[in-house]
C-alpha cells in the first residue's frame, strides 16, 4: 500500500522544518514546498494525500492555490493562518479547504487533524461513504429512515436538528463556515440567523449527548463554524 | 495683474460701499479688480439711515452683485453714513476702501456735502478709492419713486379721514366763536397725524397744502372763496406750511428710526437666543439642529442642513429630501458644494430649484449647506441678513466645536502615546526574560547536548516549552490589546456562553498543568451579546490566571449561570485566595501584585487589566472574591442576547 502522502506548503524554513520533524516522528511521508506556484505543480505531479497550506505565501494568495486544487482534486487542504483575524479562515474554508490551524499551534493539534483527515479517507475507500447508514463513535445515523440513535438509545430531533446533524455527518471531518452551513438549511444568509443556527446546534448537541463527552463529536470553531470529528 | 499691490505683505481688508446707486455697480466691480488675483478679504457694507428702504430694487441687485464676488456684506443702521463708515472701517483694520461719488446730490443733506473728504481725512492709513459715477444723474427717479412714492389708497382715505375730522373740529371751534389760531394749530396737529401715520413725505406736503385752502375756504372772510383780505394770513400760511412740513418730516424719521430699532432688537433678541442655544449645544449634529429649527422658527420657511462628510451622494441618499428635492435642487447642491457660493432659490445659479442652498462658510462648504426653503415670496432684506447673521453663528459655533474635538482628540492621542510607551518599555524588558531562556537552553542543547543528564536536559525542554508558551499569550494579550487600541468597533454577536466556555476549557486543558478544570454550564442555553474572540481571551487569561496562582492538583471550576437580563461567567480556583485590600489593585495596569511563586515575576500585569477594558467595553463589569473555602473567584457580567432571547428560551428542547 503506498504511504500517506502528505504535502507541506509553507514558505517560513523553521515551521517548515518543524513540521516535516514532526510528520517524520509519526512515520508520514512528506514533499515541501515553499511557494504557491510549487505547490500547485507538485499537488498535480504528487497527487498527495493531504495538502498543509500556509495561507501567507510570498507568491500567491493561498486561496487561490485552494481553488486551482480544487478545480480537478477533492483532496484534503488544512490551511494553517498566523493571523488572528478569523476572515481568512473563512473565506479559505469557503473556498474549499477542510480544516484550518491558528499559528503558533502545538505538534500535537497537527497531528490529531491529520489523523482526523486519514480515519476520512479510509472510510470512504472501504466503500461505505455512500451507504444510507452512518456510523461514528457511537453515534448512528439511518438516512432512509431518517433515524438518529446515540448509544444505542433513539434521539428524537427537530427538522432542523436533523438536517444540520446529516448535514455534518456528511463532510464530517471538514470545517463548515457558518455561511456556508446557513445557506445549506435555510437558503439565506441573514446575521440573525447564524445566532438561530448557534442555538439550533447547541440544543442538537446537548441531545446527542456530546456536552458530556471528553473528546466532541461536533466541535464548536468559535467565530468561525461548526465540525464532525471522525471517530 | 492691473494693479500694483500694497508692498507690505499686509493682508488687504478692502471695503466696498454699497449704495442704492446704479452707479455703485461701478464701484463693486472696480473693487473686484482691484483684489482679483489676491487674497484679499472683501467686504461690503450698506449703511441703512432710513432713507433707502430695504425694498430698494436697486440696492438689492448691488448687493447681490457684491456678494457674487465673494464680499461679506454687513449692514449697520446709522444716521450718519460717513460716521458709520469710519468706525466700520478702523473696527475691521480696512485697508483699501472702495466708494462712489456722484457728484453734489439733490437732496442737499449733510451727507452728500463733498463727503469724500471727510473720509479721506478720518481714515488716514486707508487707500481710498474714490469711483466716480459715470451716469451721476441718469438715476432714474422711475423705479424708487414708483416703489416709495405710490400713492397708496390707504394712505389717501388716511388723509381723508384726519383732514375731515380736523374740519370738523374747526368747525366746531368755529361756530363757538373761538380764535382763529385754534383752528390753525388743529390744521398743524392734522398734518402732523397725516405725516406720522402715512408712508412718505409726500402726504405731508399735500395735508398741508389741502390745509390752507381749506382753512382759507371754510373759515376766513370771505368765506366760501379762496381770496384772501388780509395778508397777515399769508404770513400765518407760509409759517405753518414750513412748520408742518418740518415737523412732519421730523416726526416721519422718528418714526423710521424707531421701527428700525425695533427691527434690530428683535434681530439682537434673535441672535441672542440663538447664541445661547448654540453654546448649550455639544455636539455639531445638536448645533445644526438647533440652527434649522431657528432658520424654521424665524422665516417660517422648511430648512435643512447638508453636513459636508456625507458627500453630495450622502444628501441625496436623505429619503425624506427625495420626494421635495428636484432636478434643479440636486445641481444647486452640487454647485453650492463645489464653489461655496449660494444657488437655488432666488440666486441667479439654478434659480428654478424649491431651496435656496447657502454654504454655511462662505466660499468654503466643508462646514456643509443650508437649503432654505423658496416659495412665492421674496426674503426681505431683513429676513436675508438675519439670515447670514445665523450662518456665521453657526459657522462660529462649528468651529469651535471641530477645535474642542481636535483638542480631546489630541489629548487622547498623547495619553494613548504615554500608554504606548510604557507598554513598549514594560514589555520589551519583560520579553528579555523568557528569550533568555529559550535562547541560552536552546545553546546549551545545541553545543553540549550529550555532557546533560537525562533529568537536567527534561528541565531544559520544558523550561523552552514553558516560556514559549508564555511569549504565546502575551503576543495574544498585545494583539486584543491594539484592537481595542485602535477603537474598532466591537464585533458583536449572539454567541452561547457554553461553548466559549467549552472552548476556554479545552485549550486551558491541552497545556498539562496538572490541575482538574471543571465546566459547569447553566442547564438553560445562554446566548450572551460579545465580541467572541475577545471574550475568549478574557476566558483565557483568567483561567490562566489560576493556574498560575494555583498549584499543581487543585481543582479550577468554569461556570455560568444567567442573573436577569446577563449572565455571570465565573473562574473559581482552590489556591491562596487574594487578600482584600488587592482584590481591586489586580485590575490595574501594570500591577503584579504580591510575590507569591517564581512565575510572578514574568507577569507584566496585563492580563487582567485587558479582562477589566474588555469587559467594560462590552458593558459588563469584572470583580475578584473569596472562594469557600479558600482561593477566589473572578466574576464577570455580559449582557443577555435580547433579539433571539425568547426564541432560545421558548424552544422546549432546549436546555433540557
Amino acid at each position: 500500500m503506498k504511504p500517506f502522502q502528505i504535502l507541506i506548503v509553507e514558505d517560513d524554513q523553521s515551521v517548515r522544518h518543524l513540521i516535516a520533524v514532526t510528520l517524520k516522528v509519526h512515520g508520514y511521508a512528506y514533499t515541501a514546498a515553499a511557494r504557491g506556484s510549487e505547490a500547485v505543480m507538485l499537488s498535480t505531479s504528487l497527487k498527495p494525500d493531504l495538502v498543509l497550506l500556509d495561507l501567507g505565501l510570498p507568491d500567491t494568495d493561498g486561496t487561490d492555490v485552494i481553488q486551482s486544487i480544487r478545480s480537478w482534486s477533492n483532496m484534503p487542504i488544512i490551511v494553517i493562518s498566523a493571523r488572528s483575524d478569523d476572515s481568512d479562515k473563512i473565506a479559505a474554508l469557503d473556498a474549499g479547504a477542510d480544516d484550518y490551524l491558528t499559528k503558533p499551534f502545538s505538534t500535537e493539534e497537527l497531528m490529531a487533524r491529520i489523523r482526523v483527515v486519514q480515519r476520512r479517507l479510509s472510510l470512504m475507500q472501504n466503500g461505505s461513504g455512500e451507504s444510507d447508514l452512518f456510523k461514528n463513535g457511537d453515534l448512528e445515523i439511518d438516512y432512509k429512515a431518517a433515524l438518529v440513535k446515540c448509544a444505542g438509545a433513539e434521539v428524537h430531533l427537530t427538522l432542523t436538528e436533523y438536517k444540520l446533524l446529516k448535514l455534518l455527518s456528511f463532510h464530517v471531518g471538514k470545517v463548515l463556515t457558518y455561511a456556508s452551513i446557513i445557506k445549506e438549511i435555510w437558503g439565506g444568509s441573514v446575521e440573525t440567523d447564524i445566532v438561530s443556527l448557534r442555538v439550533h446546534m447547541a440544543t442538537l448537541r446537548k441531545k446527542i449527548g456530546d456536552v458530556s463527552r471528553e473528546e466532541p463529536l461536533i466541535r464548536t470553531h468559535v467565530g468561525i463554524g461548526y465540525s464532525m470529528n471522525r471517530y | 495683474m492691473q494693479q500694483a499691490f500694497p508692498e507690505n505683505e499686509q493682508k488687504m481688508n478692502v471695503l466696498i460701499c454699497l449704495s442704492a446707486s446704479p452707479s455703485n455697480q461701478k464701484v463693486i466691480r472696480s473693487a473686484a479688480r482691484f483684489t482679483r488675483g489676491s487674497d484679499a478679504v472683501l467686504m461690503a457694507l450698506f449703511v441703512d439711515n432710513g432713507k433707502r428702504t430695504q425694498h430698494d430694487p436697486y440696492l438689492r441687485k448691488n448687493m447681490e452683485m457684491a456678494a457674487s464676488l465673494g464680499a461679506a456684506i454687513e449692514v449697520v443702521t446709522q444716521a450718519d453714513v460717513l460716521g458709520a463708515i469710519v468706525d466700520y472701517a478702523a473696527e475691521h483694520a480696512v485697508t483699501h476702501l472702495f466708494i462712489g461719488y456722484s457728484g453734489p446730490a439733490k437732496g442737499g443733506t449733510f451727507l452728500h456735502h463733498l463727503p469724500v473728504y471727510r473720509l479721506v481725512n478720518s481714515l488716514p492709513d486707508v487707500d481710498v478709492h474714490i469711483i466716480p459715477g459715470t451716469n451721476m444723474n441718469l438715476r432714474p427717479s422711475g423705479l424708487i419713486t414708483r416703489e416709495q412714492g405710490l400713492l397708496h389708497l390707504n394712505d389717501f382715505l388716511k388723509l381723508a379721514l384726519i383732514m375731515t375730522c380736523a374740519t370738523a373740529i374747526s368747525a366746531l371751534f368755529d361756530r363757538s366763536r373761538f380764535s382763529n389760531s385754534n383752528i390753525i394749530t388743529i390744521y398743524i396737529l392734522a398734518v402732523l397725524v397725516t405725516s406720522v401715520t402715512t408712508a412718505g413725505s409726500i402726504y405731508g406736503i399735500i395735508a398741508a397744502v389741502l390745509y390752507i385752502l381749506l382753512f382759507n375756504f371754510l373759515f376766513i372772510d370771505p368765506r366760501f372763496t379762496l381770496l384772501v383780505y388780509d395778508p397777515f394770513y399769508m404770513v400765518t400760511y407760509l409759517v405753518s406750511v414750513i412748520a408742518a412740513v418740518i415737523t412732519g418730516n421730523l416726526s416721519s424719521r422718528m418714526k423710521r428710526s424707531m421701527q428700525q430699532a425695533t427691527i434690530n432688537a428683535y434681530q439682537a433678541q434673535i441672535l441672542l437666543n440663538t447664541s445661547e442655544l448654540l453654546q448649550k449645544a455639544e455636539s455639531s449634529a445638536e448645533i445644526t439642529r438647533v440652527i434649522t429649527l431657528q432658520l424654521h422658527e424665524l422665516l417660517g420657511r422648511d430648512a435643512r442642513f447638508f453636513h459636508a462628510e456625507d458627500g453630495e451622494d450622502g444628501i441625496f441618499a436623505d429619503p425624506a429630501f427625495a420626494d421635495i428635492r428636484t432636478v434643479a435642487d440636486e445641481e444647486a447642491i452640487r454647485w453650492t458644494f463645489r464653489h461655496g457660493a449660494k444657488s437655488g432659490w432666488g440666486t441667479r445659479t439654478f434659480p428654478e430649484a424649491r431651496y435656496r442652498y447657502l454654504s454655511v462658510r462662505p466660499g468654503n462648504s466643508s462646514d456643509g449647506i443650508i437649503g432654505i426653503e423658496g416659495g412665492e415670496n421674496e426674503l426681505s432684506l431683513f429676513e436675508e441678513n438675519l439670515l447670514l447673521s445665523l450662518l456665521g453663528e453657526c459657522a462660529l459655533s462649528l468651529e469651535s466645536e471641530r477645535n474642542r474635538k481636535e483638542r480631546e482628540a489630541a489629548q487622547i492621542i498623547a495619553e494613548n502615546e504615554r500608554f504606548r510607551s510604557k507598554l513598549l518599555r514594560s514589555v520589551s524588558h519583560d520579553l528579555r526574560t523568557p528569550l533568555t531562556s529559550i535562547s541560552g537552553n536552546a545553546a546549551t542543547l545545541q553545543q553540549h547536548e550529550q555532557e546533560l543528564e537525562e533529568r537536567e536536559r527534561e528541565q531544559i525542554y520544558s523550561d523552552i516549552y514553558e516560556d514559549a508558551i508564555w511569549l504565546i499569550d502575551l503576543v495574544e494579550n498585545l494583539l486584543s490589546i491594539t484592537k481595542l487600541e485602535e477603537h474598532v468597533e466591537l464585533n458583536i454577536t449572539g454567541e452561547i456562553v457554553s461553548d466559549i466556555l467549552t472552548t476556554a476549557v479545552s485549550h486551558a486543558r491541552r497545556h498539562k498543568s496538572g490541575h482538574h478544570i471543571l465546566l459547569s454550564c447553566d442547564e438553560e442555553c445562554l446566548v450572551a451579546r460579545m465580541d467572541v474572540n475577545l471574550i475568549l481571551q478574557v476566558m483565557n487569561n483568567l483561567i490562566s490566571n489560576a493556574v498560575k496562582h494555583t498549584p499543581a492538583g487543585t481543582t479550577i471550576r468554569v461556570w455560568d449561570i444567567r442573573e436577569g437580563r446577563k449572565v455571570l461567567i465565573g473562574v473559581s480556583d482552590e489556591g491562596p485566595g487574594i487578600p482584600d485590600d488587592e482584590k481591586e489593585k489586580i485590575f490595574d495596569l501594570f500591577y503584579t501584585g504580591r510575590q507569591g511563586g517564581a512565575d510572578s515575576s514574568k507577569s507584566l500585569g496585563l492580563g487582567l487589566n485587558l479582562c477589566k477594558s474588555i469587559v467594560e467595553a462590552h458593558g459588563g463589569s469584572i470583580w475578584a472574591e473569596d472562594n469557600t473555602p479558600s482561593g477566589s473567584v473572578f466574576l464577570f457580567t455580559l449582557d443577555l442576547w435580547e433579539e433571539n432571547c425568547d426564541e432560545a428560551v421558548s424552544d422546549p428542547d432546549c436546555g433540557r
